[in-house]
C-alpha cells in the first residue's frame, strides 16, 4: 500500500541503502570473482580447489547478504534476522548436496573425462 | 560475443525473411491470431474503449485487477498450451506402427520430428511458467491482501511491474511461434543440446528469455507477497488466525524468492555459453552439462511445490466452506504447508536418479523425498475429517476440491513410486513419469477451477454458472482419466517420452483412448468458455452479496462483492480465526460502521508498463541479436527507474463523505433489490481519483 510520510533517512536502523556498502560488496565481489576464476584456471595452487572455490562461494554469498541486503542479527528487524538465519541452511543443502552429489558422479561417470 | 550461423546485419541483427514459418498449421493459427487481434483492436477502437483500457487496467496498480490480468494470461497461455497437447497427442495416434500414414511432409503423422520437439517444448514451459504460475500468483494476488484486510499489496507498484515482465514472457513465447521458432531441447532445457553447436538457431534463445524475464516478475512478485502477509495484516489478525490460503501463499512464496534465483543462474550461464562463447556447459572444454541439471532442478524441484501449496490453499478454504464446518487441524495444515516447502530444497536430485551418482546419494534423496508424503498425508487426513460429519454441499467449487484430492491420491501413490531409485530406473524418461507430474499439475489445475468458482463472485459480484461448471468438470474429469490412465499403462509396457513417432503398434489403443481422452478435453474447454459467456450474459440474475456461497468463513467474504477498490471501508478488526463464522454468530455479519475515514490510495501509474515494453524490446533484440536495440531497451529501463524514484506524488485520498456514499451504493446493489445490472456492479471498481 502506499507509503507513510516518515522520511526513510531520519531512521538509520531501518535503512538498507549505503553507497559505501554497495561499493565495498562491488569491490570485494570482484576480487573474489578474480580470486576463483585463477584458481579454476590454474587448479594447481589450491590443494582442493572445488573446496576453495565454496569457500570463496561462502564468502560471496556472506559479502552480499551483509553489505547489499542489509541482513543481521540485529534485534530491531526480526524479519532480517530469520532470512538471514535462513540462508545458512539453504547454502549448506544448495551447495553441500551439489558437492556431495558430484564428488559420487565422478567416481562413477565418464563425466570428468567429458570435461577435459 | 560468439558468431552465429547464417546471416546477421547490425540493424536487424539475425531477422529475415527466411524467419517467417511456412508451415499451413503455423498460417492457420496465425490467422486464427490476426482475425482474433482485428476483432479485439476493433472492437477497442469503435467501442472507444482505449481510455478505459487505459485508466482501468494498463496502469493500474489494483490488486484486485492485476490479479485478474495475470489469470486471463495464464488462462490465453493455458488454451495455446492446451492445443499443442492436443497436436501431441495426435501426432502420436496418427504415427504408430511402421504402416502409419504421413501427412505434410511427415514420414508418420503430420508434424516433423523438430516441430514436434517444439511442440512439447512449448507446452511444458508455457503449462508451469506462464500458465499455472501467472494464474496462481494471480489469485494470491487477488485474495491474499482481502483474506488479511489490507488496502493492497506492501507494493503496488512492484505488483504491477511484475505483471508486466510475466507478460512479455508470455508475449515472447507467442511471438516465437510466428517468427523463428521455439526451443526444441525440452521445457527443461537438455544440455548440451541447448548448446549454440546444437541448436543454433533462435529457438533456445527464445526460451531462455521468455523464462528469464517472468522469472524476474514471479522474484518482485514473490518478495511482495511476503512483505504483504508479514506487515500488512489487520489488527487481530495473528499469526494464528492467518487464513490457511494465506499461510499457503507465504510457504510457497517464501520458495519462489529461494528458488527463482538459482534459475536465473542457471540461464544466465546458459546465456553466456550462447553469447559469449564460454563453456559451463558444454560437452567438453572443462564444461559439466550436468552442472546444468542441478542448478535447474535446485530451481525446479521447489516450483513444482509453489504451484502445489496454493492448490492445497485453496482446497483447505473451499473445503469447509462446502462442507459447512471448521477446517480440521489447522495447526498441522500450517505445519504441513511449511513441511513441505523446507523439505522441497531438499529433494530435487530425485529428478535424476539415473545420471549415475552413487547409492548412498541416490537412498538420502529418495528418502527425503518420501519423506514429502508425510505431511502431504497430513493434509489428506485433515480433509477428510472436515468433510467426516459435515454438511457437504457439491456446488461446483467442492467438486473441483474433491477431484483434486483423488488426483493427488493418484499422483501422490505414483511418487512414492518414483521416489524408489529401483522403480526409477526401470520407469526413468517414460511417459509413466510423464503421467504422474500431470496427475500432479491436475491436483493445481483442479485446484485453480475450484478457486476461480469459488472467488469468481467475489471479485466480479455475480456467480458462474452451476449447471455449466459442472457439466465442465466432469467432462474434464473424463478426460483426464480417458488421457492418463492410458498414458501410465503405456508407460509400464516401456512408451519413452517426446515419441514422434512410436515404433510399437501394441501401443496403438492406448494411444486411441488417450485421444478420446483429448477429445472430451475439448468438449469440457466448450463447457468452460459457454459458462463464461452465459454467466456474463445472465449476470443481473447470478448478482450475489457479500458472502456469495452463505456459508463462508473467512474475510474476505465480508466485503462487498464485487469488492470496492479500496476493499474495506473501514480496516476490519479480527477476533477469530473463521472471522466471519464469528461475526455471523454474533449477529454482526451486516454491521456497518458508525463513520468512515479519508483512505490513502496509490495512484495509477503507466510507469510499469514502459518498463514492460522495454524489456519486451529488450527480449526481442536479445533473442535476434539486434544490440543496438538491446542497448538501447537497457538504457531505457534503468533512467525509468530513475525517473520513476523522483516521483514523489504517488497517493492519493478518498475522502471519507465519498467512501460513505460509494458504500451505500453498493448496499443499495445488493441481490435483494435488484441491483443496478452495469456489468454486474463492476462500476464500483473506478477508482475516484477526483479527490487528489
Amino acid at each position: 500500500m502506499a507509503h507513510d510520510d516518515h522520511d526513510p533517512l531520519n531512521h538509520p536502523e531501518v535503512r538498507v541503502a549505503s553507497g559505501r556498502a554497495y561499493a565495498a560488496a562491488f569491490l570485494i565481489a570482484m576480487a573474489l570473482m578474480t580470486v576463483s576464476l585463477y584458481v579454476a584456471r590454474h587448479p594447481a595452487v589450491a590443494p582442493h580447489p572445488m573446496l576453495v572455490l565454496s569457500g570463496v562461494a561462502a564468502f560471496v554469498v556472506a559479502v552480499q547478504l551483509l553489505l547489499l541486503l542489509k541482513l543481521d542479527f540485529s534485534s530491531t528487524q526480526i524479519w532480517t534476522s530469520v532470512t538471514f538465519a535462513l540462508a545458512f541452511p539453504l547454502f549448506v543443502i544448495a551447495v553441500g548436496l551439489s558437492l556431495w552429489m558430484f564428488h559420487s558422479l565422478d567416481a562413477r561417470t565418464m563425466l570428468m573425462g567429458l570435461m577435459r | 560475443m560468439v558468431n552465429v550461423q547464417g546471416p546477421w546485419s547490425p540493424l536487424i541483427g539475425r531477422l529475415s525473411l527466411g524467419a517467417i514459418p511456412d508451415n499451413p498449421i503455423i498460417a492457420g493459427a496465425f490467422l486464427f491470431s490476426a482475425v482474433l487481434g482485428v476483432v479485439i483492436l476493433g472492437y477497442l477502437t469503435f467501442g472507444h474503449k482505449w481510455g478505459y483500457l487505459w485508466r482501468e487496467w494498463l496502469t493500474t496498480v489494483d490488486h484486485k485487477k492485476i490479479g485478474v490480468m495475470y489469470i486471463l494470461i495464464g488462462l490465453v497461455m493455458l488454451f495455446r498450451g492446451f492445443i499443442d497437447a492436443v497436436m501431441m497427442r495426435t501426432q502420436q495416434v496418427l504415427a504408430d506402427g511402421p504402416h502409419s500414414p504421413g501427412f505434410l511432409g511427415a514420414a508418420h503423422g503430420y508434424l516433423l520430428p523438430y516441430h514436434f520437439d517444439q511442440i512439447y517444448s512449448a507446452h511444458g514451459t508455457i503449462m508451469i511458467l506462464f500458465a499455472a504460475t501467472p494464474i496462481l500468483v494471480g489469485l494470491m494476488n487477488i485474495i491474499v491482501p482481502l483474506q488479511i484486510g489490507a488496502r493492497d499489496m506492501a507494493f503496488p507498484y512492484l505488483n504491477a511491474l511484475g505483471l508486466w515482465l510475466t507478460a512479455v514472457g508470455a508475449a515472447l513465447i507467442m511471438l516465437s511461434l510466428f517468427l523463428g521458432d521455439f526451443s526444441h531441447a525440452g521445457w527443461v532445457g537438455l544440455t548440451p543440446l541447448t548448446e549454440m553447436a546444437y541448436s543454433p538457431g533462435v529457438g533456445v534463445d527464445y526460451w531462455i528469455w521468455a523464462i528469464q524475464i517472468a522469472s524476474v516478475g514471479t522474484t518482485l512478485g514473490a518478495a511482495n507477497l511476503i512483505a504483504t502477509i508479514i506487515k500488512m495484516r489487520a489488527p487481530g489478525m495473528t499469526w494464528s488466525r492467518l487464513p490457511i490460503f494465506t499461510w499457503t501463499s507465504l510457504s510457497t512464496n517464501i520458495i519462489a524468492l529461494t528458488s527463482f534465483p538459482v534459475l536465473g543462474v542457471a540461464l544466465g550461464l546458459l546465456g553466456a555459453d550462447r553469447y559469449f562463447g564460454t563453456h559451463f556447459f558444454t560437452a567438453g572444454l572443462g564444461g559439466n552439462l550436468m552442472l546444468y541439471a542441478d542448478l535447474f532442478w535446485i530451481w525446479g524441484h521447489p516450483e513444482v511445490y509453489f504451484v502445489i501449496l496454493p492448490a492445497f490453499g485453496m482446497m483447505s478454504e473451499i473445503i469447509p466452506t462446502f462442507a459447512e464446518k471448521p477446517l480440521f487441524g489447522y495447526a498441522t495444515m500450517v505445519a504441513a504447508s511449511f513441511a513441505i516447502a523446507g523439505v522441497s530444497w531438499s529433494v530435487w536430485l530425485h529428478h535424476f536418479f539415473t545420471m549415475g551418482a552413487g547409492p548412498s546419494v541416490n537412498t538420502f534423496f529418495s528418502i527425503a523425498t518420501m519423506i514429502v508424503g508425510i505431511p502431504t498425508g497430513v493434509k489428506v487426513f485433515n480433509w477428510a475429517f472436515t468433510v467426516y460429519h459435515g454438511r457437504s454441499r457439491f456446488e461446483t467449487p467442492m467438486l473441483w476440491a474433491v477431484g483434486a484430492l483423488f488426483m493427488l491420491l493418484l499422483g501422490g501413490l505414483t511418487g512414492m513410486m518414483l521416489a524408489m531409485p529401483p522403480i526409477n530406473y526401470s520407469v526413468h524418461n517414460s511417459v509413466f513419469v510423464v503421467a504422474h507430474f500431470h496427475t500432479m499439475l491436475m491436483v493445481v489445475i483442479y485446484g485453480i477451477m475450484g478457486a476461480v468458482a469459488y472467488w469468481f463472485p467475489k471479485v466480479f459480484g455475480f456467480k458462474l454458472d452451476e449447471p455449466l461448471g459442472k457439466r465442465f468438470f466432469w467432462f474434464f474429469t473424463a478426460g483426464t482419466i480417458m488421457v492418463f490412465i492410458p498414458m501410465y499403462t503405456s508407460g509400464f509396457m516401456g512408451m519413452t517420452r517426446r515419441l514422434d513417432y512410436i515404433a510399437n503398434p501394441a501401443l496403438l489403443p492406448f494411444e486411441i483412448a488417450e485421444e478420446i481422452g483429448i477429445g472430451l478435453y475439448v468438449v469440457s474447454v466448450y463447457y468452460f468458455v459457454r459458462q463464461l459467456f452465459v454467466s456474463v450474459r445472465d449476470r443481473a440474475s447470478h448478482r450475489v452479496g457479500a458472502d456469495a456461497w452463505g456459508s463462508a468463513r473467512t474475510l474476505e467474504w465480508l466485503t462487498p462483492s464485487p469488492v470496492p477498490f479500496y476493499n474495506y471501508a473501514v480496516t476490519p478488526r479480527v477476533h477469530a480465526r473463521d472471522e466471519l463464522v464469528w461475526r455471523r454468530e454474533q449477529g454482526l455479519e451486516a454491521a456497518t460502521a458508525a463513520h468512515y475515514e479519508d483512505i490513502l490510495m496509490p495512484k495509477n501509474t503507466p510507469v510499469p508498463l514502459v518498463i514492460g515494453a522495454f524489456a519486451m524490446t529488450l527480449g526481442f533484440g536479445l533473442v535476434w541479436r539486434i544490440w543496438w536495440l538491446t542497448d538501447a531497451s537497457f538504457l531505457g529501463i534503468i533512467l525509468t527507474v530513475i525517473a520513476r524514484s523522483f516521483v514523489r506524488d504517488t497517493d492519493y485520498v478518498v475522502r471519507a463523505g465519498e467512501v460513505r456514499k460509494i458504500e451505500q451504493g453498493l448496499r443499495g446493489n445488493t441481490p435483494g433489490t435488484g441491483g443496478d445490472g452495469t456489468q454486474g456492479g463492476v462500476g464500483v471498481w473506478r477508482p475516484q481519483e477526483s479527490g487528489s
